[in-house]
């Protein structure tokens, strides 16, 4: 029963494998049956050892645990796990054609799915590294899938960058290594009041968070994302921007836990590096006119409210920036998967071209107006709760609370340019309809109508969290969230509609390879200046 | 690269190193040696192996390797699918092999080339007890095998085969480091019992060490081959 | 500097031999001199290994980066500096009597010449039967950089390339005054969902 951590990072490979030697079009059903299994399994261990989770640490080989590799859980790690299975399931049934599905595809993505469960659930560092790593190259494969001359661009970019941004990782686990004699994270944590204050711990978090940022993609070192969402398929940017993005800032809950006791004061870094990630990503979204390249910056600027939640030193708000995390996960999911759905039938990614999607495919419109609500924080979706627990924190704070209102006024701008897609006659026929891509897109869409509604019991139950304080049915709630779509429907039609400059411009901006390297150069150095030095 | 972005690329990466010299400074005080004094109390005795390289990473830290063959792994199977073009590659017998090589140089390899296929065993099998290992033997016997391009270019070699292989011996590996579970009680081990002789224990060291080195082996051969049918 | 042994002595030598060599390979521009540095680099790099006894990294470094990688490299920049080109042309603008004789020729040789490429060209009978609208297919599924056709209408020889690819911008510069020769350069397509 302790295991089943293995388990669920050996079955997806396992059977990734599987799929792949024996290239036989009825093995892909292996997959389904391997992802039914991952799930019950994380069922049952999660009823095992909920409110016990102390005793989910155990060592590879039984060696000393200062020497070995360990692995443990929490509640936090659980509910990814939880999420992950979940992510996975849609994406399975999204792209699986009976007969037709390509074995290639599924070897990485199960695979992916594994190595994602051992970074999710591991307790030592160096392990973290080399789960990292293989997930940056998956993740590049899974992006050239197309083997198209961008793709490959793309691909090779995400690699570079994001293999930078692990080697300064492994750098900061060495010098780790060198003051506590152990990668466990957590003997490092009690070891951390001893050396919390050398020069080279500091040095180390710097590094670590690097790594970090580059992973999350955080201002300045985003600009992989929309590279990498503009080229990959559908799925593949639902699976990235959903949840392996996430993976970043889950390390960074966790190496933050692990410098708890070193008392650094990171939180007015990070939130002021989140504002700038959140107002740069609506910035880039507001100028956009393809669909994906739209939500991808979309994610970027999401990533910046999870980050000014995550950087705060109250409580609530802090669980807020968690739970923004699950949320966008679905959200962002279901309207990249939607999209997908709808550019493979009209051909064309470019919104201003697309119309008619309501009268075409009526179910795909209606779960892709859950995704846009639940995005811009409408009531009744989950949006709204994750959105109102931060601004309820940071209301005392005025310059923290107008930053908030007016990402949120983007935000909603942005989606109400992409709901015009919406309006028009019917110009297409949508003469394949796979059902099982609407169940998927039906599922999520359920997700974020439940997760809005019976928030209470649930985080109450899972996490132990008491949320009473937000109420859905006030009539302040209501009126403040037509309050902001009102003013970003004007923003839109007075501004953005015209398309008059800098907004090409700012479309067209691209920073070269090189550019991105003196730029996560320099971010080291900022980090170490305000770190180190101050 | 103008000037101006060399001078700051300069000014950042100094600003670094002057934050990393003055970190290392009290490296002497601050070094602990935790690991290193348990390994070189107990490594020999717990996993068999005089070499404590290759006790830690067949042993006390066999997740990690598992997962560091695993990228291998991925990286041949990812190049392998990027390289694969779709027009007949039987058309496009177009490109015409300008380069011979010399003569000197075939002669040289076919000496050389069984000596190093030697060496490379020698480096596997030895790994327990003498520097090298699985991995280090692996690149080896590789280069061996890719001498014999050299030799012949003209060499066919069925990629199909050998990756099927290569994934075989990935699941053979992940088996033989589970069957711990049964004999010892936790994963990930060797199956030996913990109190078992010190020759015992090598025999699974070997073992891993041998699939190990095949499979690197043949990961390098295909990541070669992908690349040298490039475009035939 | 009181007790410097031989051996840190050296360690520090060779360290500055390292950084010597990074910057060197940073300057460099010929690609051959920078895979040789590159080997030396791994080779200073092991040797740094065994002097802080680290005999199994040593080894492995020596294996991978002193032998497999500089062949991949070598593979690589052989199969890059070979300009593969595709000549569906059947009169004598390249080829005249089974010799490279034609205008086209020339020009083709300049261009290649002063990139330090080397020329391919071919008229494969298999490759030049597919259709017109095949080319910009040809040129994405396999590595020909160059497709040559005529444009009966107006006479004029068409090279056709992919537009991602510096080389072709330089041949159309290259080809501005001659009026017969018109350069077609196909737009990477928008692939996928």
């Amino acid at each position: 029963m302790i295991f089943i951590p293995v388990y669920l990072v050996i079955i997806p490979i396992f059977a990734s494998l599987v799929i792949y030697i024996f290239k036989n079009k009825h093995m892909n059903y292996l997959a389904l049956l391997a992802q039914a299994v991952v799930t019950v399994l994380a069922i049952v261990y999660y009823q095992h050892f909920s409110g016990n989770f102390e005793a989910t640490m155990f060592v590879f080989g039984g060696w000393d645990d200062r020497i070995g590799i360990s692995m443990s859980n929490d509640a936090l790690s659980l509910s990814f796990v939880f999420l992950t299975v979940f992510t996975w399931w849609m994406v399975l049934l999204y792209t699986f054609d009976k007969g037709n599905t390509n074995h290639n595809f599924i070897f990485f993505l199960l695979f992916l799915e594994g190595v994602f469960f051992g970074i999710l659930m591991t307790n030592d560092l160096f392990n973290m590294f080399v789960f990292l790593e293989l997930a940056a190259i998956l993740v590049t494969i899974l992006i050239a899938f197309n083997k198209a001359g961008n793709s490959f661009r793309a691909g090779i970019y995400y690699l570079l960058v994001n293999t930078a941004g692990v080697l300064t990782f492994l750098i900061g686990i060495i010098l780790i290594y060198f003051t506590f004699g152990t990668i466990n994270i957590n003997v490092i944590t009690n070891l951390m009041p001893l050396y919390g204050d050398e020069l080279i711990i500091k040095f180390a978090y710097v590094l670590l968070m690097s790594g970090i940022a580059v992973k999350s993609a955080l201002f300045p070192v985003f600009t992989w994302l929309p590279h990498a969402h503009g080229v990959a398929q559908s799925a593949i940017s639902a699976l990235l921007s959903g949840l392996i993005v996430k993976g970043g800032l889950y390390l960074f809950i966790r190496i933050n836990q692990m410098y708890a006791a070193a008392n650094y004061d990171y939180y007015a870094f990070f939130f002021v590096l989140g504002a700038l990630t959140a107002i740069v990503g609506v910035m880039f979204a507001l100028s956009q006119k393809d669909m994906k390249q739209i939500l991808a910056y979309h994610t970027v600027s999401q990533i910046g409210i999870m980050m000014m939640g995550l950087s705060s030193q109250d409580v609530n708000v802090y669980y807020g920036g968690v739970l923004h995390i699950f949320n966008h996960a679905l959200f962002k999911s279901l309207l990249f998967l939607g999209a997908g759905v709808i550019i493979k039938v009209y051909r064309t990614k470019k919104v201003n071209e697309i119309r008619g999607v309501f009268k075409t495919m009526p179910w795909v419109s209606i779960f892709m107006i859950v995704g846009m609500l639940s995005i811009t924080g409408a009531p009744l979706f989950n949006g709204f709760i994750s959105k109102s627990i931060i601004k309820y924190g940071i209301q005392d704070s005025g310059i923290k609370y107008w930053t908030l209102f007016i990402i949120n006024i983007g935000t909603a701008t942005s989606f109400i340019k992409m709901s015009q897609i919406f309006f028009g006659p019917q110009s297409l026929s949508y003469p394949m309809q796979r059902k099982l891509q609407n169940f998927a897109l039906m599922s999520i869409a359920f997700g974020c109508i439940i997760l809005g509604n019976f928030y209470i019991p649930i985080n109450q139950g899972f996490f132990g969290i008491d949320l009473s304080y937000i109420h859905i049915f006030e009539f302040a709630k209501f009126f403040d969230y037509f309050l902001t779509l009102a003013i970003g429907y004007l923003f839109y039609y007075f501004i953005i509609s015209k398309d008059k400059p800098p907004i090409p411009n700012i479309r067209n901006f691209s920073i070269s390879f090189e550019a991105s390297n003196i730029i996560f150069i320099a971010l080291i150095v900022v980090m170490t200046i305000y770190f180190v030095l101050l | 690269m103008s000037v101006s972005k060399n001078i700051i690329l300069f000014a950042l990466l100094s600003v670094l190193l002057i934050v990393f010299m003055l970190a290392m400074q009290d490296l002497d005080v601050l070094y602990n040696s935790y690991g290193r004094d348990y390994y070189l109390l107990y490594g020999l005795e717990e996993t068999g192996s005089r070499n404590l390289v290759s006790a830690i990473y067949l042993d006390y830290r066999l997740f990690d390797s598992l997962f560091e063959a695993g990228i291998l792994l991925i990286a041949v199977s990812g190049i392998i699918w990027i390289s694969k073009h779709d027009i007949e590659e039987k058309n496009a017998k177009f490109m015409i092999d300008k380069y011979k090589t010399p003569d000197l140089f075939v002669t040289f390899s076919r000496l050389v080339y069984p000596l190093m296929l030697t060496f490379g065993f020698y480096v596997i099998i030895n790994g327990h007890l003498s520097p090298g290992g699985g991995f280090q033997g692996g690149a080896i016997v590789a280069t061996a095998i890719l001498i014999l391009y050299y030799i012949d270019s003209e060499r066919e070699t069925n990629i199909g085969l050998i990756v099927t292989i290569e994934k075989y011996i990935f699941m053979t590996i992940i088996v033989l480091a589970s069957i711990s579970l049964f004999t010892r009680g936790t994963f990930f081990t060797n199956f030996m019992p913990l109190d078992a002789s010190l020759q015992m224990k090598s025999i699974y060291l070997v073992l891993l060490n041998l699939l190990i080195g095949f499979k690197v082996a043949l990961g390098l051969w295909t990541i070669f081959t992908a690349f040298l049918k490039e475009g035939r | 500097m009181g007790d410097l042994t031989l051996i840190d002595a050296s360690a520090y030598a060779l360290q500055v031999l390292l950084i010597i060599l990074a910057i060197a390979i940073v300057m460099h521009k010929n690609n051959g001199t920078i895979i040789i540095l590159i080997a030396s680099f791994s080779l200073v790099t092991a040797s740094l290994y065994v002097l802080n006894s680290a005999p199994d990294v040593a080894i492995a470094e020596i294996a991978i980066n002193s032998a497999i990688i500089p062949l991949i490299y070598v593979i690589s920049i052989s199969r890059q500096r070979e300009y593969i080109i595709l000549d569906k042309v059947n009169d004598d603008f390249i080829i005249s009597d089974n010799s490279f004789t034609g205008i086209g020729y020339v020009i083709l040789k300049r261009f290649a010449d002063f990139y330090h490429l080397e020329l391919n060209i071919t008229n494969d009978p298999g490759l030049c039967a597919l259709g017109e609208g095949e080319d910009q297919v040809l040129c994405e599924a396999t590595n020909v950089d160059l497709i040559i056709t005529k444009d009966t209408e107006t006479n004029q020889y068409v090279f056709k390339g992919k537009n991602s690819s510096i080389l072709i911008h330089k041949l159309e510069q290259l080809t501005k005054d001659h009026d017969n020769i018109r350069v077609v350069k196909f737009k990477d397509r928008d692939v996928g969902e």
